[in-house]
């Protein structure tokens, strides 16, 4: 028998500005029951909207999400049953040895490449700003094996991905029908900053990268290319720069050690027939050196060990897009921004 | 001195201690699988990408790290005059998981570690050698699942040179083990005692030009 366990943590938290989107609250544990007030919203009646006022989850019954929202009129409260993008556990440990977690697979049909839109069989457990495993592919075989964020859902069986114009449409790519698999990341690599895939590089100065997934970096931080002959930009392998910009999944390379591309080779994808292939990859190194401030002249200061990778992993739950997505007539939600308060009770026996 | 010992708490502290240590590796290997730079095998047949290892795969990794100026780690062995074994070269380390042995054995230039003319410095985990890597293997070695073109999981071969990455110890959090005996303040019954270790670290690649994700399916 397992040692008893009864924790209780309780917390305020913001909607996201940008709706839908998702919250991870960090319990230190992995919740049995929770709930949510929405503080800004209780008692507000006659908003128009269907406005969220309290979340339940229980994990005897983890699959489903039961809320209570307030009608159009605000005369009635009515409840609500969600089965997926809820709330979720989110255990940070993930499944030693696997670096990842996935959700189940959805079969894609067809993509259009100019737009980067992938048909599927169902969007309803992807959401914006999710990273998704993309494998399978009968034939644009080099996307095959790669991570992508979702840049929006566009219908019930349509999401795209972001920068794809210019990068995907281009005479590398077939697009069009064809068999694919899409796998929802649920648990992702545990470490910040990570490596990610290139999938374009302007020939500019500064150079502009753009990646497969957000990787979440910041100006100042330096990074490395590596950028195989197979990708023809071979004058950037190996080159190291510092970030000035960050746009979505677009890191632009001016900062005070920066990347001139202008005059190199362009950035190209090899053809399918040159699956298999090492992808161009960018690997952030460190803050790089860091002009100090406290001496007449100008000194560089540089510590190998600052900007330490951190561990992101933590237990606790997720507070998905179905719940917080924007509150309209026909859509139950959140308005932006509400100030949810939120308990999270664990009770092992 | 009189110790009056508890058969249960020794074995309990003797797993503490070796989940202790497989978690301080878990957190190094995780750190490794999100940061180092990656290398596809691209040499094998079993028409995936990345393929299953190759020797050519193999010897592209070790002229990217001797490219970056990386050093090995070990000594090469010396041949000697025993039958059955073929002297190890100077080598670079790598960590691989379990399940892509029989790959590695098919490499061609496997060198068993039984081969090796003399077992004096052989780990525990070493399977053997192609070229200038030796090989370590474990259960829990890094796993990307799902990830290749087909949907296998992709494993992940760390080749590191020296001083490739390190672990920063914090003065103030470095591993200790915990003991609260019976009869605490929330135990005046003395039902429950409590055994516990807490550690912090920050694993961190130094030079990632020394170290390579070396990336493979299996056959």
């Amino acid at each position: 028998m397992p040692f008893a366990e009864h924790f209780m943590l309780s917390g305020k938290i913001s909607a996201p500005a940008t709706l839908p989107g998702s919250l991870s609250i960090n319990c230190g544990f992995l919740p049995t029951k929770v709930r949510i007030i929405n503080e800004t919203q209780w008692g507000q009646t006659g908003t128009g909207n269907l406005n969220i006022q309290e979340i339940k989850w229980d994990s005897t019954n983890p699959t489903q999400t039961n809320s209570l929202y307030i009608n159009a009129a605000g005369t009635a409260l009515l409840p609500s049953a969600l089965t997926s993008n809820g709330i979720s556990l989110y255990n940070g440990a993930g499944a030693s040895p696997q670096q990842l977690s996935l959700g189940p697979k959805i079969t894609g049909s067809t993509y259009a490449k100019a737009t980067g839109r992938f048909t599927v069989s169902s969007t309803a457990s992807l959401y914006a700003g999710a990273t998704v495993l993309m494998t399978g592919f009968t034939v644009d075989k080099q996307l095959g094996g790669m991570l992508f964020t979702v840049n929006s859902i566009v219908s019930s069986t349509v999401f795209d991905i972001a920068n794809s114009g210019n990068w995907l449409n281009t005479a590398s790519f077939t697009g069009g029908a064809q068999t694919f698999y899409v796998q929802l990341v649920t648990v992702p690599s545990l470490y910040y900053p990570q490596n990610s895939q290139i999938v374009y590089i302007s020939a500019a100065n500064p150079a502009v990268i753009t990646t497969s997934t957000n990787m979440g970096l910041t100006v100042g931080q330096q990074v490395r290319l590596y950028v195989p002959r197979a990708f023809g930009m071979t004058q950037a392998n190996s080159q190291t720069a510092i970030i000035s910009a960050v746009s979505g999944n677009q890191i632009t390379l001016g900062g005070s050690i920066s990347l001139d591309s202008s005059a190199f080779t362009a950035f190209s994808w090899p053809a399918a027939t040159g699956v298999p292939y090492t992808p161009a990859t960018i690997v952030p190194i460190g803050s790089g050196p860091t002009p100090t401030t406290f001496l007449p002249s100008t000194q560089y200061y540089y510590d190998t060990v600052d900007d330490a990778v951190n561990n992101q992993a933590f237990q606790g739950f997720i507070i998905g897009p179905s719940l917080l997505q924007t509150a309209a007539a026909g859509t139950v939600g959140v308005t932006a921004s509400d100030v949810l308060s939120w308990t999270a009770w664990r009770g092992d026996v | 001195m009189f110790i009056n010992q508890d058969p249960v708490l020794n074995q309990t502290v003797s797993l503490l201690a070796q989940s202790m240590r497989e978690t301080e590796d878990e957190l190094i290997r995780n750190m490794l699988a999100s940061t180092a730079s990656v290398i596809n095998c691209t040499g094998g047949v079993n028409g995936d990408n990345p393929t299953e290892l190759s020797r050519s795969d193999i010897d592209t990794t070790v002229l990217a790290l001797l490219g970056n100026d990386a050093m090995m780690i070990s000594d090469n062995i010396e041949g000697t005059l025993k039958f059955g074994t073929a002297p190890v070269r100077e080598a670079f380390w790598g960590m691989m998981n379990t399940a892509v042995l029989d790959d590695l054995e098919a490499v061609t230039g496997f060198i068993s570690q039984a081969q090796y003319p003399s077992n004096m410095n052989v780990l525990n985990a070493e399977w053997g050698s192609v070229g200038n890597v030796r090989f370590l293997y474990s259960s829990r070695g890094s796993v990307t699942p799902n990830a290749s073109l087909n949907g296998n999981n992709v494993y992940n071969v760390f080749c590191t040179g020296q001083e490739a990455y390190a672990i920063v110890e914090l003065t103030t959090a470095t591993a200790s083990f915990i003991y609260t005996p019976p009869g605490g303040p929330t135990d005046p019954l003395r039902r429950l005692q409590l055994g516990a270790y807490k550690f912090a670290q920050v694993p961190r690649i130094l030079n990632d030009a020394w170290i390579f994700n070396l990336r493979c399916t299996h056959s």
